[in-house]
């Protein structure tokens, strides 16, 4: 407003300064960005992967690379995918379905990828679905979700419903107690699992005491907890994705209630149990495709090479493996190809078996999921996950066929 | 009956408390100044890292309560000395400039600490007996400290010299800077109290929730609830406005689904300042 | 002090009357450049480069409603995003559950309506009456607002698709044969409805009333004196400022899907940073603001998102304090000085 002339001097000296800042500064910095430029032809196989770096699944972003990385590393040492060595791009989706839709956009449009490894969350991939569809790319999940996904083009190693949560359910009843109480996030991850496990825990003759919903981002559970206590289950069994997760548990053995419940899930797994306290963890069960302790040969070489790379502190969990094993089975059905394409790898894919780190995965042609191990675990007071019990190639009842 | 009363009660203390801790140093900005700072969240998130820096390195929980107003107390003198007194009587554009100052504080800190999570430990875990009703310990402790900070900024407010200077200026700043109150001075100060207030809620939430750079933005909506919905300038107001947001927090919690429950009090708040812009108890 | 009603705080426009042919060439210039680019891009650019643009097209048009309202009526407001997301949603839920022409049309006149519909509903509340809302109480209510939106959208999965977003409803079409499909459709239509709507914004913008929101915005107090009515000018900006969100928001339909991230926070400050470092006060600023701070953005390999959000931060607290205007008004200052 009213400056007197000494100000506006002195303003104006700063604003010059700030402006030669500003242009001195954006503009070598924006160009020294843009680092990425497409794909010419003859080039290296490009697999796009879109994975959450930020966001509340930041913790499973890392790992998800390491299992991309550790599965490129072994295919191009072995040659590459039909002769020609693999490259890696990745985008993050930060958990938004908007981002995610954009990454898939420009790593197929712009950077003209061969096919696509990845996403986690499950209102991301569904999005990613159909982006993909319209240009029928290749399309990899390593995640477990509620399934409802078949496409020619699609192929999950992420587990679907009857591969985790029923096991999980079925273990809960005849081990943990008969009544449950479910709370997940309120997507369509959180909804189509509690919808997945009600009916499940019902048939091995537990009863649903409680279920609700929770947006993204809620920080205070105190209601929910109230209403945990009310009901006094003897499980309760959530779907609350990333950081909420870890929250709501925190928050529950605050107020007491931890001591009086048994928790089971599908989602308490060794990325998560570092961020609890062991009074927390204790006693969780939970069923997963995949756990850093599982002792066969595979997985302690690959832990080694993990190690190596990425320090003794890196972490991996289902979603990361699967990442390495979607490149596997990929690798897999390249097998004899002399040139790279997307048909030949499909048909190849779809007749796919790899045995991992998780144990063998094999290809089911009538939804393109595969059949693998589920594998249940208690936390130990230690924070160390036990092995509880195996379930052995359990087929994916994705909720859709292949016609 | 009695128990759920009774843990609702203190349910809604609870949360009230903690809207108010968060929303203090926001009231003490927008009351002097005239300008939200949409940098609270972020200097509030800024003191939460503090905790997990300090008790990652030096083990201690109190310790980093203690270094949070410090820390981020230093960070809005830098803000303030750097970018909001060159925007005085620009309240539009300070909003805009702390929306800048916020994006860079949340940037840094993901550049710093990486974009993942931290936990920090609850220093006195476990819960207490409240009659029927087993509350956790760490947050009676909060309501007392909610309280007791209350009391020492009312003490200061209405008993000293400096207190008083700061009521004049929260009535009439011109007036006052008639009567020889340095509006430089006065802005400087309540920028730095503000920012110090912020990082201490932060350091003081941070064992309830999980830390994360954009942890802050959850609070923001609901901080500027309780200042506008209260009113600017009292203490009372702020009180007051904590404990309608809390309340009704609680109460919608109780009733109504989460997601809904979180429209209905952004609603009420709406509602409240369409019909009393200035706040209930100005 | 306790005023909650304050102005728009760029300074005020200083404009050269244009007198010979060379000066007012001067002027056409750049509308002619950017015209240009507009016509000649999706000529040249990939497929996959147009789509992305035409979301960045209703981005541009977006920063210009905000800019509209905070020019004329003086307000930001710190939901903006909201219409934008009412204007999307309307769309998609009209094409879901009626397909075709007819509710493509219908869709696109509900979301302009809805969206005009829903910010006179608020202004009603806002400006009109004794006590007059606007100033920073207006950006905290339309914050408020737009969480409530979010939060509605979230919860009501029956009708919105709640947290996952909405997609699958049936393509646009603007008329029987004419899908707004694949990418080069809607952008022809998003580009032109950008044209028509700011060239038909500055020209209403010069006219009598156009110029008495001018005088409204730079000092209330003597524009109330003189009769101006304040209040129901600020509604009727807001209410055109909503409608042309509404517009921006049922033209990204075709990118195939909607979800509730476009009421959040995140994506009502974006657009305003769009419209600041664009430059206020100017419409075509926020406009190109937003198509180039989005291409950046997009362009930049993944792991450099947070570098460059910070960069913005700083650029946001730079162009406030030294470049009011904006890059428009750096380019403004450029051009008088070649000129001279």
């Amino acid at each position: 407003m009213v400056t007197s002339n000494c100000i506006l001097d002195s303003a104006f000296d700063r604003r010059t300064l700030l402006r030669l800042a500003a242009v001195a500064g954006v503009v070598p910095f924006t160009g020294s960005l843009l680092t990425r430029d497409a794909a010419a032809q003859g080039d290296p196989i490009r697999v796009g992967a879109i994975i959450p770096f930020t966001g509340i699944e930041t913790h499973n972003g890392l790992s998800m690379q390491y299992g991309l990385e550790i599965g490129t590393d072994e295919i191009n040492a072995a040659g590459g995918l039909a002769g020609r060595q693999v490259e890696v791009l990745m985008e993050d989706d930060g958990g938004d379905v908007g981002r995610g839709v954009r990454a898939a956009a420009k790593l197929v449009g712009q950077d003209k990828v061969d096919f696509i490894n990845g996403t986690l969350t499950s209102s991301v991939r569904t999005a990613v679905f159909e982006e993909l569809k319209k240009t029928q790319t290749l399309f990899l999940n390593p995640t477990y979700y509620e399934g409802l996904l078949c496409d020619p083009y699609y192929f999950s190693s992420g587990a679907t419903p009857n591969q985790g949560i029923e096991p999980m359910s079925v273990f809960a009843v005849k081990n943990l107690g008969k009544s449950f109480y479910f709370v997940a996030s309120d997507y369509i991850w959180g909804t189509g699992s509690v919808t997945a496990a009600k009916p499940a825990v019902e048939a091995a003759g537990g009863s649903v005491v409680g279920e609700e919903y929770v947006p993204f981002g809620t920080s205070d559970f105190t209601a929910v907890i109230n209403r945990i206590k009310e009901a006094a289950p003897d499980v309760v069994f959530p779907f609350i994705a990333g950081q909420d997760g870890i929250t709501f548990l925190k928050q529950l053995s605050d107020f007491g209630v931890r001591d009086t419940v048994e928790i089971c899930a599908d989602s308490i797994d060794e990325l998560i149990v570092p961020a609890l306290s062991e009074e927390v963890a204790a006693g969780i069960v939970n069923c997963s495709s995949y756990y850093m302790m599982l002792e066969n040969e595979a997985n302690q070489a690959f832990l080694e090479t993990m190690r190596a790379k990425y320090g003794d502190d890196a972490l991996i969990g289902s979603f990361g493996m699967n990442m390495y094993n979607n490149m596997k089975l990929v690798q897999v059905a390249a097998k004899g190809l002399d040139e790279w394409s997307k048909d030949a790898i499909a048909a190849g894919l779809r007749e796919a078996t790899f045995d991992g780190p998780s144990g063998p995965l094999t290809t089911d042609s009538t939804n393109q999921h595969m059949v693998q191990n589920a594998y249940i675990a208690t936390i130990q007071p230690d924070k160390s996950f036990k092995l509880e019990e195996t379930i052995e190639n359990v087929a994916p009842q994705a909720g859709c066929t292949l016609s | 009956m009695a128990a759920t009363v009774l843990t609702q009660v203190i349910n809604g203390l609870s949360i009230a408390s903690i809207l108010i801790l968060i929303a203090l140093g926001l009231a003490v900005i927008f009351g002097l100044l005239g300008v939200i700072n949409l940098a609270h969240a972020d200097l509030f998130m800024t003191g939460m890292y503090t905790v997990v820096l300090v008790q990652g390195r030096a083990g201690s929980f109190w310790l980093g309560v203690l270094a949070a107003p410090l820390v981020v107390g230093a960070i809005g003198f830098v803000v303030e000395r750097g970018v909001v007194q060159w925007l005085r009587d620009r309240p539009l554009d300070t909003l805009l400039a702390t929306l800048g100052v916020g994006i860079v504080l949340r940037e840094g800190v993901k550049l710093l600490f990486g974009a993942g999570y931290r936990q920090v430990a609850n220093p006195l875990p476990g819960n207490v007996a409240v009659g029927p009703v087993a509350y956790p310990i760490y947050r009676l402790l909060l309501i007392a400290i909610a309280v007791a900070i209350l009391g020492a900024l009312a003490g200061w407010l209405y008993r000293t010299a400096p207190g008083l200077r700061l009521r004049a200026m929260l009535q009439d700043r011109e007036t006052a800077a008639a009567y020889g109150i340095d509006p430089d001075r006065a802005s400087l100060f309540a920028f730095i109290v503000g920012a110090a207030l912020a990082g201490l809620a932060g350091a003081l939430m941070s064992p309830l929730v999980t830390v994360g750079p954009d942890v802050g933005i959850i609070y923001l909506a609901r901080a500027f609830m309780v200042v506008v919905v209260g009113g600017v300038g009292s203490l009372l107001g702020l009180v007051g406005g904590g404990v309608i947001i809390g309340g009704g927090d609680t109460l919608a919690g109780y009733f109504l689904n989460p997601t809904i429950a979180n429209a209905a009090v952004l609603m009420l708040a709406v509602i409240i300042l369409r019909f009393r812009p200035g706040g209930l108890f100005r | 002090m306790n005023s909650i009603d304050t102005p728009h705080d760029a300074p005020p426009r200083v404009t050269v009357t244009p007198r010979g042919t060379v000066e007012r060439v001067w002027v056409v210039v750049p509308h002619v450049l950017v015209l240009a680019f507009l016509i000649a891009f999706p000529l040249l650019a990939s497929d996959y480069q147009v789509g992305l643009m035409t979301q960045f097209l209703t981005f541009g048009l977006l920063a210009m409603s905000l800019d509209l309202l905070g020019d004329r009526a003086g307000l930001v407001s710190f939901g903006h995003g909201a219409w934008f997301g009412l204007g999307a949603y309307t769309l998609a839920l009209t094409l879901e559950h009626l397909p075709g022409v007819g509710g493509t049309y219908l869709g696109f006149l509900l979301a302009a309506l809805i969206g005009a519909a829903s910010a006179a509903l608020l202004g009603s509340q806002l400006f009109l009456g004794r006590q007059r809302v606007g100033g920073v109480y207006f950006g905290i209510i339309t914050l408020a607002v737009a969480a409530i939106l979010q939060l509605v959208v979230m919860g009501w999965s029956s009708f919105t698709g709640g947290s996952n977003g909405l997609y699958g409803f049936a393509t646009p079409e603007l008329a029987p044969e004419l899908e707004l499909s694949g990418t080069r459709t809607p952008y022809v239509l998003t580009a032109t409805v950008c044209i028509l709507i700011y060239y038909g914004l500055r020209w209403a913008l010069g006219s009598a009333l156009g110029l008495s929101l001018l005088a409204a915005r730079q000092n209330p107090r003597r524009a109330e004196g003189v009769g101006i009515p304040l209040g129901r000018f600020q509604l009727i900006v807001f209410s055109i400022a909503g409608a042309i969100a509404g517009i921006a928001g049922a033209l990204y339909v075709p990118a195939g899907f909607v979800s509730p991230d476009l009421f959040g926070l995140t994506f009502s400050t974006y657009v305003i940073v769009w419209m600041v470092l664009g430059g206020r006060g100017t419409l075509i600023g926020g406009f190109l603001g937003a198509i180039g701070l989005s291409e950046l953005e997009t362009a930049l390999s993944g792991s450099f998102v947070t570098l460059w959000l910070l960069m913005v931060g700083i650029l946001l607290i730079v162009v406030v304090l030294a470049w009011p205007r904006g890059a428009m008004g750096a380019l403004a200052a450029v051009t008088r000085a070649v000129r001279s």
